[in-house]
């Protein structure tokens, strides 16, 4: 800031205060960047990187259970029908669901970088329900939805992740192997998937079913501990 | 904050007001348009030069954020005599070295992530079933986070011979996010202050062998 100090002998008149204080008053409303010294501001100057967040986790006692009879994966990028909302009642639904609210993010706005979505999920078995098929091709998908600000849910195909059955032989038999697998999904939701508000995101899960000459069968999926997290990030100090 | 409005200044040949002059120094004021230089305490984007922005360069190193991590090269083997019979009893799950880390927080963060990554692998054999599985806790201050639970089964699945199954290795890539705001009714994180704070990935094992190969465990805070 420039300030003309007065001198012995100046005129002390209100025009002068009044044009000191002026001149003051519009170099601290116009500052250029180059006045300001490099790493000058502090946490206490910036504003938040963090816009939004919410999260949501489960951990029930038992297990959740999801089929192929009722959760047929439909196929890559496909929404609905197929999917099922994670949650702890499993396939009837209305249990407390993997679905993170948060205030409302427009993903076009500059100061948005977009919302970083961690999610992980226990899968306990991938079996045959009935017992009577045995296979490695027996899969269960998971994936991430977003919410507009409208209630419309989108779906991320390339969210899309899966993980297969395993067996084992015992006594000469195969046989289906617990699973007891941990599938981790991170993504960032950008203007590039939606040109708008988002306000939710929630975890998926689809069965698929490999195999072919078995007898009727039902591939069942069992979940339990999972959590899914959703932090928007500010890309702009504006 | 924004722009300074100054009030109406005296002009010639008005009655000085030191009452004015001085609230023209200084007098805080919330309001979009402070009346007082009081406002260069803290500045903001509204008083730069219009068109102009801040570069990252004008920031100081970790005031928009900072974190911590911690790894493990070696693999680091439990056998089931260090183990109590029963995962119930006090002291049950040991803290796996090298995925756990303590951390002062500076502030009362508006977000801290964990992140982790780790392998394990467990000797035990599916024939013996839940009695052989490994099962793994994270502990935050003392709290046990249940969403972040899981279980490794056996590795050991031919039976005659025995034979390790690389297949059930088993990689476990968790997180957990805790905030200084609500994150909503489904989530039960509890708020991270201001001190030093404590997190780390335990296991309790009846298997013959557990073998962890911790690749990272990291935390990362925003104001």
């Amino acid at each position: 800031m420039a300030y003309t100090p007065v001198e012995d002998g100046d005129s002390f008149t209100a025009a002068s205060v009044t044009s000191r204080l002026t001149a003051l008053r519009d170099d601290a409303n116009d500052i250029n960047p180059k006045g300001i010294e490099d790493k000058a501001l502090r946490k206490e100057h910036c504003l938040s990187p963090i816009l939004q967040a919410g999260a949501a986790d489960i951990s029930p006692g038992a297990v959740h259970s999801y089929t192929f009879a009722n959760d047929q994966y439909p196929g890559y990028n496909i929404g609905s029908p197929g999917w099922k909302l994670i949650n702890t009642n499993g396939d009837p639904g209305g249990g407390t669901p993997l679905q993170a609210d948060f205030t409302a993010v427009d993903l076009t706005d500059t100061k948005v970088i977009g919302v970083l979505v961690l999610f992980n999920i226990q899968v306990n078995t991938i079996v045959d329900a009935l017992a009577v098929a045995t296979s490695r091709e027996f899969d269960a998908l998971f994936a991430i939805q977003f919410q507009d600000n409208a209630g419309t849910w989108h779906h991320l195909p390339e969210s899309e992740t899966y993980i297969s059955s395993e067996t084992w032989v015992n006594g000469g038999v195969t046989t289906q192997a617990r699973m007891e697998k941990d599938v981790p999904i991170r993504l960032l939701i950008t203007q590039t998937n939606y040109k708008g508000s988002i306000k939710s995101v929630r975890a998926m899960i689809s069965v698929n079913d490999g195999t072919a000459g078995w007898a009727a069968h039902n591939v069942r999926v069992q979940l339990q501990h999972g959590n899914i997290s959703a932090i928007a990030l500010r890309g702009s100090l504006q | 904050m924004s722009d300074i409005v100054l009030p109406a200044l005296p002009g010639t040949g008005a009655a000085s007001d030191a009452d004015l002059l001085s609230q023209i120094i200084y007098k805080p004021d919330n309001s979009g348009s402070p009346p007082s230089f009081e406002a260069i305490n803290h500045l903001t984007n509204a008083n730069l030069q219009a068109g102009q922005t801040l570069d990252r360069t004008k920031i100081r190193r970790r005031a928009a954020g900072d974190g911590r991590m911690i790894g493990q090269t070696g693999n680091i083997d439990f056998f089931y005599q260090i183990f109590p019979a029963d995962d119930s009893m006090q002291g049950a799950y040991t803290a796996i070295p090298g995925c756990g880390i303590a951390f002062y927080l500076p502030y009362d963060a508006r977000i801290v992530i964990f992140t982790y990554q780790i392998v394990i692998e467990s000797q035990g054999h599916e024939a013996a079933g839940a009695t052989n599985d490994v099962y793994t806790r994270l502990y935050l201050d003392g709290s046990r986070i249940r969403a972040a639970e899981r279980k490794v089964p056996p590795a050991v699945t031919n039976t005659a011979p025995d034979q390790l199954d690389k297949d059930r290795d088993r990689v476990i890539s968790g997180h957990w996010v805790c905030s200084s705001t609500s994150l909503g009714a489904n989530s039960t994180a509890t708020a991270l202050t201001k001190g030093w704070h404590k997190i780390y990935y335990s296991l309790f094992s009846q298997a013959i062998t557990v073998r962890c190969r911790i690749r990272n465990f990291k935390v990362i805070w925003f104001p």
